[in-house]
């Protein structure tokens, strides 16, 4: 489904954003994650033929991304990070536009509007201009119009951001019920876990861990989070990871947690700032 | 060549330019602001003697305002609204965006345009016979003007610039050449410098036909906006960002 080789992007200020990221992946949906600047926006711009890159390959569904971007775009559907709606259109507009551009005829593309409006709980407000909507429903605007795009695959930058929970769940629900394909980069662990057959770990532009959730976690099943105490700095909690046999000398001093997708970040990409 | 996509460039016009008529009306005014000052005040100064160049100079500034108010229509939606991002990742090219932009502002600005036409008619300048060669001219500022616009909101690094740059060309384009007033009222070497520029061009050619000049450029005049419209056409498609380098 998706395989990148030395996927490599130095902008002209010399940030190098994406530094040889390799790998490859059938899984149905994945996440990308990260800390803010770990590449996850311009690995998602590069899949989604927005942003060309400096060396490498990246092939989605065996297509190049930039030898054949045509074919690309004819079976992604893309929504940027900190998208958002002109004011002045109205949710049905947004959509009726997007799928044209995606090829649908007038009819049909009114059709899939109103039916994914409905699906996301978008309907009651399909005639409002977007400038009266709150955030969380001017974000499900870009989430309908993917979900209508009738792609293969999805390409989601941080589709929830601003969403109120019972919204977010509204989202994963429809998400979760399509059959399409998922790449979606996220700040939400719970996102990630809840969305993704694969993880992808970025920090500072590098690859530092890929693969399932559950084979992730797998490595660290012995281990609990203790805050309070350790070498690991977030911010200005301590943490430290250690064996579940030794987390009885804990309890009632510190706080002692299980482990989650959000440790396996911190412990990556904090392994990675102590190097 | 690759066939347009006009469906696209409807839904587009809908979501992008009858939405800020029937939603917006106080911007759509915008466009008529300048050009009716200019009206107001070339009455004033020639006391009536240059209305008609006014209104002339009106009806290009309508038109021409609208090409480069996509200055700042392209920045804002590539930089803030990341709309140009969505578009690029679809069947869209640059050529779509810009007639679907081009089209949606001819929609927005279409109440200017009326006016103007309206008091076209009324100074007795648009009339039957000279109505296809004005409109043409017309047309075909519009797409230079777009053309320019876009290649430069493209290159606009920060929305905030696009509102100055934006403000900038419009005098450039609109005030300074003979879009109010005769051509042959300025020095030569002036009027040299400021021949190529698309609105003198215009100018020429809808103040010939309307008949308030009698010139021998409008052959050339004709000639060199179509091939500079075909050229920041070209450009625009070549050199301007649609892909992110």
């Amino acid at each position: 489904m998706l395989e990148t080789v030395n996927l490599t992007k130095r902008y002209n200020d010399g940030t190098t954003a994406l530094d040889h990221v390799s790998f490859s992946t059938n899984a149905k949906s994945i996440s990308i994650l990260g800390r803010n600047g770990a590449g996850k926006t311009t690995l998602t711009r590069i899949l989604s033929t927005q942003l060309l890159p400096t060396e490498g390959t990246a092939l989605i569904e065996g297509y190049d991304v930039v030898k054949d971007a045509k074919k690309v775009r004819k079976i992604i559907a893309s929504i940027p990070q900190e998208s958002h709606p002109v004011g002045f259109a109205t949710p049905f507009e947004h959509l009726l536009m997007y799928l044209t551009a995606r090829g649908f005829s007038l009819s049909e593309a009114s059709q899939l509007t109103r039916k994914t409006l409905k699906e996301i709980g978008l309907w009651e407000v399909k005639d409002k201009p977007s400038d009266l909507l709150s955030g969380g429903m001017k974000r499900k605007i870009f989430v309908a119009m993917a979900l209508a795009s009738s792609a293969e695959v999805i390409l989601l930058d941080e589709p929830t951001v601003g969403l109120d929970p019972y919204s977010r769940t509204e989202v994963w629900s429809v998400l979760k019920e399509s059959d399409v394909k998922l790449v979606l980069t996220t700040h939400y662990m719970e996102e990630a876990e809840e969305l993704s057959d694969e993880v992808v770990l970025l920090h500072k532009g590098k690859l530092i861990a890929k693969g399932s959730v559950k084979e992730l976690l797998s490595k660290f099943e012995n281990k609990v989070r203790v805050e309070g105490i350790g070498d690991l700095l977030v911010g200005k909690l301590r943490i430290s990871y250690v064996d579940r046999e030794e987390a009885v000398k804990y309890l009632g001093k510190y706080i002692v947690k299980p482990i989650t997708l959000e440790d396996l970040f911190i412990i990556y990409s904090g392994e990675t700032l102590e190097d | 060549m690759r066939p347009l996509k006009i469906k696209f460039i409807l839904a587009f016009a809908r979501f992008y330019g009858v939405a800020p008529l029937v939603r917006g009306i106080v911007y759509v005014f915008s466009y008529l602001t300048v050009p009716l000052a200019e009206l107001f005040l070339i009455y004033m100064i020639t006391k009536g003697e240059f209305v008609k160049f006014a209104v002339d100079g009106g009806l290009i500034t309508v038109i021409a305002s609208n090409g480069l108010a996509f200055i700042a229509d392209f920045a804002f939606l590539r930089l803030e609204l990341k709309i140009q991002d969505l578009l690029v990742a679809t069947e869209i090219s640059a050529g779509d965006y810009i007639l679907a932009l081009t089209f949606s502002n001819l929609i927005y600005s279409s109440p200017g345009i009326l006016t103007y036409v309206a008091l076209a008619i009324i100074y007795h300048l648009l009339n039957p016979f000279n109505f296809f060669p004005v409109f043409m001219t017309l047309l075909i500022l519009l797409l230079n003007t777009s053309a320019i616009g876009f290649f430069i909101g493209s290159l606009i690094s920060h929305v905030r610039y696009s509102w100055g740059i934006g403000a900038i060309a419009g005098t450039l384009l609109t005030i300074l050449p003979p879009v109010y007033y005769p051509y042959y009222l300025l020095p030569h070497v002036i009027f040299e410098l400021i021949y190529p520029l698309p609105t003198t061009l215009a100018s020429i050619l809808i103040q010939n036909f309307t008949g308030l000049v009698k010139t021998s450029l409008v052959v050339q005049s004709f000639t060199v906006l179509v091939v500079e419209t075909v050229v920041f056409y070209y450009l625009s498609i070549r050199f301007s960002r649609w892909v992110s380098k």
